[in-house]
């Protein structure tokens, strides 16, 4: 008998702790797939942020370190330009790369650090309960934004990956979605290219990752599409920025 | 023995580093600590290390964390402001027990302050490296040759304890030249990349460093916490055992003492040496480690025998003071001789306070 | 023994380079030695100085409230160290930029640096003439050992060497 689908090698036999509909157990599921086929599980370093990934050491089998909320870019500086051979990801939240660590993400990626960074873009912090995220949608409600979010009163809602695509070092910027199964691939396929960059070119990239975190949206997970192709989507658009 | 060269402290200090296996510098420039950054910024080049101009202080302390876990030797150093930045970090470095060295070339004032010597970051080190209440090493030099012994040290010391290493320094130490002997290059053991809170070279079994300590035999984290920070707190307490370093400056007969750490102490010395030609018996405690603060010989301090204690300090209000009061006799008169924001302790001040107190003038 | 200087000029003077030379001096005369510099928003201000001391036991303070030596290159530097001589210590002064300097109870040594740095042959050598004057007056450093440590610190290009030898002796000879 074929096998045609089975567990990654490189997630360990436990369940993740996620809400229902959450993104990150898919991301992760992504990760340690591309990790196997590049034969890199033994070799690969996470490095986690402040947020819903914080305790995500149990559920993969990678060497894991942590940081203090939006430092992980420069703490994986640090390893990085100390331990060249290994692999890293740094995996953050939106809250962690694109408010609280925005200056540690930004020269991360302008001096074009020889790592991968994966932001998951959920627009809301939801570690702490659903509070306004740097990546908020206008007129969205969060524990903190009552009433929607007011561009008058808060701002605009940033989009990093365009951010980061303006520096002269990063060699691939990209942002994908993990709301369908063709997306799920297309993002599987850009997180794979961002580490062949790195591992073969010593290469600076950032793959952002259109996440759902239906708990604090208040919806059910049912409507996860049909909620980010009509909200999220329209203003963070889908596609290679960079390389 | 060769000719000591004379050597400015900050350059000194980096150069020792160096020498002590030190491969990793982040910084961020501030007077009065610049001299370092841009000394690393050439040298480390020279012997393949790795230098890093950060963005900020506190991107500069973060990455002292990876390197660690790299098994890289690292250090980073700030003055003022920028130690106020990576407190977040030195809380992290204590709370992951991950080796490190931190040089403050500590300037005067609060806020922007000036570019002065002073020490009034005492309490900030000593009593807790950043929120969370848990410590490291500190050391308070007072020469520039005593710098360099104490940072040629600090990475073993730091490695043997799994700590953060903090050494206070001022402007004026940094900027002031000496005669030292610089020291001879440390041979490193490649067994450090196997150490428990080292993800190695190549590859490896999975390794998790947590900057907090959840693991534990317990089911809950607070009860993990409760546990480790116990045993963290049994490690420091060991320190007061085996780590204490003071100096006894003319204590044999003396009837006064100075307490003093630093500049502020040699400073002193000048003191001391004007006030024994007027035939007063003064002597000095000088405490080289101010965590572990060498209480022992405080508490040795005789009621009978002293008739005073003058704390010498660059820091209003009074910091180091109060550790010292707390661990001297009650029955013994303390009094204090303060200065900050960059106005140095003066000789002839000390040599008056100490006058008033034995009495005369 | 333990002697005090404090050096103080403009900042184009080279105060701070005849600082360090007298420093590194003390140094190759076998002298526990401090040099301390006037740094950061101090050395933006009308004066550079410094401050030199050297014993023959461990120094404490760095600085002093008086000196047994003040070398004053300029005005504003006169005008503001003049009165932080030792009683019966040495003002030396630079007669191209201070006229009637006076001072009681000091000893007011003077030279033009102007006219002796153009004798020399170059008008950056005020500093190694003042060198040569205040080591040969005060005598704490041997004329050997300051002359070895101006070789070794400025004598790597030979038009200076010479330069410099010059610049030295005339300050040497102007001490006598």
């Amino acid at each position: 008998m074929d096998v045609v689908y089975k567990r990654s090698g490189a997630l360990s036999d436990v369940s993740t702790t996620y809400c229902p509909g959450c993104s990150h157990g898919t991301a992760f599921k992504l990760i340690a797939e591309i990790s196997e086929e590049l034969d890199i599980v033994n070799k690969l370093v996470f490095a986690t942020p402040i947020g819903c990934t914080t305790f995500s050491a149990p559920f993969h089998k990678f060497s894991t370190f942590m940081s203090a909320h939006g430092r992980a870019p420069a703490n994986a500086t640090g390893f990085k330009r100390c331990n060249p051979k290994r692999p890293v990801i740094v995996y953050q939240g939106d809250g962690d790369c694109a408010a609280i660590g925005t200056g540690e993400s930004i020269h991360a990626a302008a001096r074009g650090e020889a790592f991968t960074v994966v932001m998951a873009n959920n627009q809301v912090y939801g570690m702490t309960g659903g509070q306004m995220a740097p990546t908020t949608l206008t007129g969205q409600k969060t524990t903190t934004t009552p009433n929607g979010r007011s561009v008058e009163v808060t701002g605009y809602p940033i989009r990093m990956a365009e951010q980061i695509a303006q520096l002269e070092a990063p060699r691939f910027v990209t942002r994908q979605s993990l709301h369908t199964p063709k997306n799920i691939l297309q993002a599987k396929a850009a997180i794979k290219k961002a580490l062949e960059l790195q591992i073969n070119e010593g290469a600076y990239s950032f793959v952002e990752l259109l996440c759902a975190c239906p708990t604090n949206w208040g919806i059910d997970p049912s409507g996860i599409k049909e909620y980010i192709e009509k909200n999220v989507i329209p203003y963070f658009p889908l596609g290679d920025l960079k390389g | 023995m060769a000719k000591k060269e004379l050597w400015k402290g900050n350059e000194a200090m980096s150069e020792t580093a160096l020498r002590a296996g030190c491969r990793f510098f982040s910084g961020y420039p501030i007077t009065p600590q610049t001299p370092i950054t841009e000394y690393l910024a050439w040298r480390l080049a020279e012997v393949d290390g790795v230098f890093i101009q950060a963005e900020s202080e506190l991107a500069a302390a973060t990455m002292l964390l990876g390197a660690s876990i790299a098994g890289t030797r690292a250090l980073t150093a700030t003055a003022g402001p920028g130690l106020s930045l990576m407190t977040e970090s030195l809380s992290c470095l204590a709370s992951g027990r991950l080796p490190a060295v931190i040089v403050d070339v500590q300037r005067g004032g609060a806020a922007t302050g000036n570019l002065q010597g002073a020490q009034s970051d005492y309490n900030m080190v000593t009593k807790t490296l950043g929120h969370g209440g848990l410590k490291g090493l500190v050391y308070g030099p007072s020469t520039v040759e005593e710098l360099c012994d104490i940072i040629y040290d600090a990475w073993d010391k730091a490695e043997k304890y799994r700590t953060p290493v903090f050494i206070l320094s001022d402007a004026s130490l940094g900027q002031m030249m000496e005669p030292v002997d610089i020291k001879p290059f440390k041979q490193l053991d490649e067994s450090r990349f196997d150490l428990p809170y080292v993800i190695g070279r190549e590859q490896s079994e999975k390794k998790v460093i947590q900057d907090t300590p959840y693991a534990g035999p317990y089911n809950t984290m607070s009860e993990n916490l409760d546990y480790n920070y116990r045993k963290y707190n049994e490690v420091y307490e060991k320190w007061k055992e085996d780590e204490v370093l003071y100096e006894e400056y003319m204590m044999d007969d003396a009837e006064y003492v100075i307490i003093g750490w630093g500049m502020a102490a040699r400073i002193s010395k000048s003191a001391i040496r004007n006030l024994r030609k007027k035939g007063i018996k003064v002597g000095m405690i000088r405490p080289i480690s101010l965590f572990p603060l060498p209480e022992k010989p405080l508490n040795a301090l005789d009621a009978k025998k002293i008739k005073g204690v003058l704390v010498v300090e660059m820091a209003i209000p009074a910091l180091f003071y109060y550790d010292v009061k707390a661990q001297i006799d009650k029955n013994i008169p303390i009094k204090a001789n303060l200065h900050c924001g960059g106005y140095l302790s003066q000789v002839d001040e000390i040599e008056e306070d100490i006058m008033k107190m034995a009495g005369g003038k | 023994m333990e002697k005090s200087y404090l050096f103080a000029g403009s900042g184009g003077q080279g105060v701070q380079t005849l600082g360090v030379l007298v420093a590194h001096a003390s140094n190759e005369e076998g002298h526990f030695t401090t040099f301390l510099p006037a740094y950061g928003g101090e050395m933006r201000g009308g004066t550079s100085n410094c401050t030199i001391k050297m014993a023959d036991e461990e120094i404490g303070s760095p600085e002093e409230k008086l000196y047994d030596n003040v070398i004053v290159l300029n005005k504003p530097s006169y005008d503001r160290f003049k009165g932080r001589v030792k009683k019966g210590g040495n003002l030396f002064i630079n007669t191209a930029l201070i006229e009637d300097a006076q001072a009681d109870g000091v000893n007011i040594i003077s030279i033009n640096l102007s006219e002796a740095a153009k004798e020399a042959g170059s008008d950056k050598a005020l500093n190694i003439v003042m060198y040569g004057l205040v080591l040969a007056h005060t005598k704490d450093i041997s004329l050997e050992n300051a002359e070895k440590v101006l070789n070794d610190k400025l004598g790597k290009k030979e038009q200076f060497r010479a330069v410099n030898k010059k610049a030295f002796d005339i300050g040497v000879n102007a001490s006598k």
